[in-house]
């Protein structure tokens, strides 16, 4: 599966990259902000996305209702330290088909994307 | 007068446990992060001016990396994380496979946003109230220069400030690392977490 990362922390982008490098997944490109994210989407088409909320210039929520404006069957999983309730609906509402709560193992990470693509009845 | 100046012992109590809540939460989600075992000390409350609040932390010419979150929402303040310059690098060294300086800023700013987040989620799910923060803003300063920064930009009354300080120590007994985290709501909104918590109007 083609991966597209969206994370202004370049730890976290490095390290997820391993964990689904490791699990045989194709990390395609990586984003630092919600602009690139855009571009970035466009440009690679990915079988999925993990989004961050909380970057500068654009939130990673802005950033996916961009997304799915010009493309409603993009695949998005937000990954996030934020665990509120309202902002988890409102990722929901703006078309996240799964969320990831920081810090994560490598283990959640593989589980909970397995478990939102067969949900969305995407061939792996 | 600012409420910070007229808490009672009951309202600074109320508010030391949500921090030790909230702080635990903190202490978790570090722990997740960095599979090393984190400690939390018992909650401080402290108000008054700069030099009081300060001297709680460290010495003012001591060496310090700090972050700062502003939070907005349903309450505004900061949340300020401190780390001893030579602890925090220590700890880098040890935990990064790629020890270069980006890497070593980009990790200590997103072990802040998941502490600074697992602290206001906590307080967020505690009390029903919403709290976004913002982008981290990263210094390396001396702890003076770094709280006279911070304070600046504070409320109406710089000169007096109250915050919750909790102190994590990470890492094994004999030589763990420091990290201080306050907690620094704006005097309405101390007003409003009162308010939740049913011990103001």
């Amino acid at each position: 599966m083609n991966i597209l990362i969206v994370d202004d922390s370049i730890y976290i982008r490095s390290m997820l990259r391993r964990i689904l490098e490791n699990a045989g997944h194709c990390v395609c490109g990586e984003a630092a902000n919600g602009e690139d994210a855009i571009t970035k989407y466009d440009e690679l088409k990915p079988d999925l996305v993990t989004m961050d909320i909380i970057m500068p210039d654009m939130s990673g929520i802005k950033a996916m209702e961009k997304i799915k404006e010009d493309n409603p069957d993009a695949k998005i999983v937000i990954v996030s330290a934020m665990e509120q309730k309202p902002l988890t609906l409102e990722a929901v509402k703006a078309g996240a088909i799964g969320y990831i709560v920081k810090p994560f193992k490598p283990e959640d990470i593989l589980v909970s994307i397995d478990k939102f693509m067969n949900a969305n009845g995407t061939q792996q | 007068m600012t409420i910070i100046k007229s808490l009672s012992d009951i309202e600074i109590d109320a508010l030391k446990e949500v921090a030790n809540i909230s702080g635990s939460h903190a202490a978790n989600a570090l722990y997740q992060l960095l599979d090393k075992k984190v400690m939390i000390q018992v909650p401080k409350a402290v108000s008054g001016n700069l030099g009081d609040v300060m001297i709680k932390i460290a010495e003012p010419h001591d060496v310090v990396i700090s972050v700062v979150f502003n939070f907005i929402g349903d309450i505004r303040g900061k949340t300020l994380i401190i780390y001893p310059c030579d602890e925090i690098t220590s700890l880098t060294s040890m935990l990064l496979r790629e020890n270069h300086v980006q890497m070593q800023e980009s990790f200590i700013r997103e072990m802040s946003s998941i502490l600074s987040c697992a602290y206001v989620n906590a307080i967020s799910n505690l009390l029903n109230i919403l709290i976004i923060p913002s982008i981290p803003s990263m210094t390396l300063n001396i702890l003076g220069n770094t709280f006279s920064n911070v304070v600046h930009s504070y409320g109406e009354d710089k000169d007096f400030v109250f915050c919750i300080v909790t102190e994590c120590k990470i890492g094994e007994e004999g030589e763990p690392l420091n990290a201080y985290f306050m907690f620094l709501p704006e005097s309405d909104s101390l007003k409003k977490i009162l308010g939740k918590m049913n011990l103001r109007d």
